[in-house]
């Protein structure tokens, strides 16, 4: 363990190779292919962004790199969430089939556009997605940030809460079959 | 003589220190060889807004068939991905079920958005554990 964050429950993890949670991780994942590999095609993997430092990175390529290699799903893919700038993380990018982020602040999405841009030249699929911060309590806020996203850049990340399913028709009508 | 110990000596090092050097856990091992260039992009269309859909299978009865009626067409490119946060929301039963949950019934969900076209992803944080567990 590494350190605890100030008033939550969660605790940031060391992916160590020595410490347990690797261990714990790379079974867990094993495991779950060697019981689903008819039905999963892989992982989405969050919170990279909380590697702290180059050391954390390039133990979680690692970590990925082993349970892909005994994974009992054939071509197992990951997804990834929340990355660093390509020149920290560009090489753990490399291994998702696409990468992104969820709940960007409308004002700060010019910049993190640009950088997963940059980040999404690594992955299989060159679009990033990117999701708009929400707020259930404000969805006249929340469709407003998506329309913006949507008008300003060509990607977006969907939720299919009831909720959001409302926005998604409003916004594109013309979709529906 | 010297020069017989020194080399031996250089043997020696590269034997302790060699195959350390091959591996990834070392601090400041440049990233870049875990990455050829990047590709160029191949997929983005001008003008095509690309739209994910992100799925709950706990949600699955209510909303897939609305998800379902979204084609691609009309300047919209559909990408179906099921990511499922479901049964594995609490960090403390990481890879555990949550109470009722089974693998024949975990199965039969995810084969249901295969027939339907999505390809299904386990959720994993790396990073981040439940204190009750992280703390044992």
């Amino acid at each position: 363990m590494l350190s605890q964050t100030a008033g939550s429950p969660l605790d940031l993890m060391s992916l160590d190779p020595w410490l347990s949670w690797y261990g714990y991780l790379r079974d867990g994942m094993i495991n779950l292919t060697r019981r689903f590999a008819d039905d999963m095609d892989g992982f989405a993997i969050d919170r990279l962004d909380r590697c702290p430092s180059l050391q954390e990175s390039v133990w979680a390529a690692q970590l990925l790199d082993e349970v892909r290699a005994a994974s009992a799903v054939p071509d197992l893919r990951y997804v990834m969430n929340s990355l660093q700038d390509a020149e920290h993380q560009g090489f753990l990018a490399s291994r998702a089939e696409f990468v992104g982020s969820d709940g960007v602040p409308m004002g700060e999405m010019d910049g993190w556009i640009a950088r997963y841009l940059e980040l999404a030249q690594y992955a299989s699929l060159k679009t990033p997605y990117l999701v708009p911060q929400l707020d259930d309590a404000a969805p006249a806020d929340s469709e407003a940030s998506y329309r913006l996203m949507l008008s300003e850049n060509g990607f977006v990340f969907f939720d299919d809460r009831e909720l959001y399913l409302g926005m998604m028709e409003r916004i594109f009508p013309e979709a529906i079959h | 003589m010297y020069l017989y110990h020194k080399l031996g000596a250089l043997i020696i090092l590269l034997l302790f220190i060699g195959p350390g050097m091959l591996t990834a856990e070392r601090v400041g091992e440049d990233p870049a060889a875990y990455v050829e260039d990047p590709p160029r992009s191949e997929d983005s269309e001008p003008g095509v807004k690309t739209v994910f859909f992100i799925t709950h299978a706990d949600e699955f009865d209510r909303t897939l068939g609305r998800v379902l009626s979204y084609e691609d067409g009309g300047g919209l490119r559909i990408l179906r991905w099921n990511y499922c946060f479901q049964p594995f929301r609490a960090w403390g039963l990481y890879f555990e079920f949550a109470e009722g949950w089974t693998d024949g019934r975990f199965a039969g969900y995810l084969s249901r958005f295969r027939e339907e076209g999505f390809r299904n992803l386990l959720y994993v944080d790396l990073t981040e554990c439940d204190h009750g567990y992280s703390g044992r």
